[in-house]
């Protein structure tokens, strides 16, 4: 499985989230983040300002990231060099909710974005390039992709419970593989794309309650079926929890499956992943918190769409540490926070060793930083 | 009766044009005729069969653009060819002679150095020219690559005829995710070494009898007697691997007058 298509559906789980974040008065949110490992930085700015009209309230986001990454043949790609690689990407987001009841709610998101998605298809794209460049059928990849949700939220009981549903179709041009076109008597003449374009169809509820003054739980659901591939399912519960007065935990886990498709002769297993994490906020003063986080996730490996050259991504466990600081004023808000990103690989087989520099463990280091400023 | 007689003699001739053109795929235990036309890349020229006998053929159809290829050769570079080399052949002796079968035409400078890259990278011996498929097509699917085929090279090895199918397998990894490096091997060293030949016996005084093998045996052996070649009897007086040499057995194990052979 392309690595995009874990992204794509990525975009879905933001879109899911997207949603319920409710500005109170128009504001101005600036923030960004920067991930880097010693030969992966990957950054990520966006601006977003939010507004309401009477009962229309909406969220127009833009981002601009790049991507830079130190490219790394494995020895068995004798063809191959190393490379830098530095690929940008724009992306803009439009949410908006509009309360056509005092318990109704409808939601609509739109976005588009142009450029590679994740720095695992650029890298898979560049051992493409190198190893078909000249040949006829060699596309410059142009990732690109746009998609909406219609959904709906509404508050079955006032203040305290809520419901959301929402539809997702998403659209994506991706970076695509090859097959390899053979003269019988020449041999490799050209190549031939392999499927360049994804169409995601997803659905998603979601469940708020209030249980108690300092209780409040949420569970989702999503069905996520993306072009030739099965259907992803998903389920994450999360509980937010208020223990004393200058203390927030919130804990959420979540667990994902997706069961091959149906091939003759194949044995690619069903993907699985589950995750976890973990928040305590502690008020320090007036107009401080000061937050750490946890966040662990493990896979099974991505579902290998080839027996014998693959690009799939082996089994993955990985950790998020984060110690985070937020300053709340009126009108003024600002949080930093910064943590590693430790990735753990299995290792490759001999279907995916030529990725076997993309799949290797990393350290990343991560700093996020946002300021928020209210009309 | 006329247009049935056409029909058949059509018929006939449709099937003897199949054999030739589309000749079908070679199964386990055939032989392979197709030894005796092999070209040679580096030279243009048939490669002699006196430079592939007394060898077990390892043959890998590649192509250098082919990433599975890439990917396997490393390993039969280092798991195969340097494995038998380090050991002076398979466990009975034999040789292994890899031979890289290119199935990309040399038909442009880039193709022809990678070609010669990939060659002199994984130290590939001998290379022939296979850019049709044709002899690929007789071991198995011509739409893809690599194919891996194992010959018996020997004139007179007990085990395996002269140019026999040994082994072919299409592609590097199969859905078992086994190592085919194993299944390889297991070919390889399949194929047995023709035995010693005893000579210049000798009644030693001592009542021992005296004998030499004609060449090394790289696995013991052991010797068995008959009187009549009517039944055999095992001579307690195994023969442990090495050189040529004379040898010396009592003849109380055996008889005054007999015959004695060496067995595996």
């Amino acid at each position: 499985m392309n690595p995009v298509r874990v992204i794509a559906l990525g975009w879905v789980a933001i879109l899911c989230t997207a949603t319920v974040r409710a500005a109170v008065v128009p504001s101005v949110e600036v923030s960004s983040e920067t991930q880097f490992s010693p030969d992966i930085t990957l950054t990520q700015t966006t601006g977003a300002w939010t507004d309401r009209r009477e009962a229309l309230e909406w969220t127009l986001a833009v981002s601009g990231a790049t991507t830079s990454l130190d490219y790394l043949p494995v020895p068995e790609d004798i063809f191959g060099s190393a490379v830098t690689l530095n690929e940008p990407r724009i992306s803009g987001l439009a949410t908006l909710r509009y309360a056509v009841a005092s318990s109704w709610t409808v939601l609509a998101t739109a976005g588009a974005y142009h450029g590679f998605a994740d720095y695992q298809s650029l890298w898979i794209s560049e051992f493409y390039r190198q190893s078909f460049a000249g040949l006829p059928g060699l596309e410059d990849p142009d990732p690109r992709g746009a998609f909406g949700s219609a959904g709906v939220r509404w508050e079955y009981r006032t203040g305290t419970g809520f419901v959301e549903s929402s539809i997702i179709r998403a659209h994506d041009v991706i970076a695509p593989g090859y097959d390899e076109v053979i003269d019988p008597d020449q041999g490799l003449v050209a190549v031939q794309p392999l499927r360049s374009e994804l169409i995601t169809l997803a659905w998603s509820t979601k469940f708020e309650n209030v249980l108690t003054r300092r209780l409040r739980s949420q569970l989702e659901f999503r069905m996520a079926g993306q072009s030739e591939t099965g259907l992803r399912l998903s389920g994450i519960g999360s509980l937010l929890y208020a223990p004393a007065e200058h203390w927030v935990l919130r804990g959420e886990a979540g667990y994902t499956t997706e069961a091959p498709e149906e091939v003759e002769g194949s044995t690619a297993s069903r993907f699985r992943a589950g995750w976890g994490s973990l928040v305590a906020d502690r008020r320090l003063g007036e107009h401080w918190w000061l937050s750490l986080s946890v966040r662990g996730y493990r896979d099974n490996g991505e579902i290998q769409d080839s027996i014998s050259f693959s690009t799939s991504a082996p089994p993955l466990t990985a950790w998020q540490f984060a110690a985070g600081l937020r300053g709340v004023w009126d009108r003024h808000s600002f949080k930093i926070s910064g943590g590693p990103y430790l990735t753990d690989y299995g290792a490759v087989d001999f279907s995916t060793l030529f990725f076997a520099n993309l799949y290797r463990d990393r350290n990343f280091g991560v700093v996020q930083a946002a300021y928020r400023f209210e009309f | 009766m006329n247009r049935l007689n056409a029909l058949i003699l059509a018929l006939s001739l449709l099937v003897a044009v199949s054999k030739t053109v589309l000749a079908a795929p070679y199964q386990v235990g055939d032989i392979v005729t197709e030894v005796t036309n092999l070209v040679d890349r580096a030279t243009g020229q048939p490669v002699p069969l006196s430079r592939l006998e007394g060898h077990v053929l390892f043959i890998d159809f590649f192509a250098h653009w082919c990433p599975v290829c890439r990917g396997a050769a490393p390993q039969i570079l280092r798991e195969i060819d340097e494995w038998y080399e380090t050991r002076g052949g398979n466990p009975e002796g034999v040789p292994i002679l890899h031979l890289g079968a290119n199935l990309q035409a040399d038909n442009s400078t880039a193709n022809r150095n990678a070609t010669t890259t990939f060659i002199n990278t994984y130290h590939i011996p001998l290379t022939i020219q296979d850019t049709s498929r044709r002899l690929q097509a007789r071991f198995g699917p011509t739409s893809g690559q690599p194919t891996f085929v194992i010959i018996n090279g020997l004139t007179n090895s007990p085990s395996h005829r002269p140019w026999e199918l040994i082994y072919a397998r299409f592609s590097y990894q199969d859905s078992t995710q086994s190592r085919p490096i194993e299944a390889f091997r297991a070919a390889i060293d399949s194929v047995q070494a023709p035995l010693p030949d005893l000579s210049d016996f000798k009644l030693l005084p001592d009542g021992r009898w005296q004998f030499s093998t004609t060449r090394e045996a790289r696995i013991p052996l052991r010797l068995e007697w008959s009187d009549g070649l009517g039944s055999w009897t095992p001579v307690p007086a195994p023969l442990p691997p090495g050189a040529a040499a004379a040898h010396q057995i009592p003849a109380a194990t055996a008889g005054s007058a007999g015959f004695l052979r060496l067995v595996r």
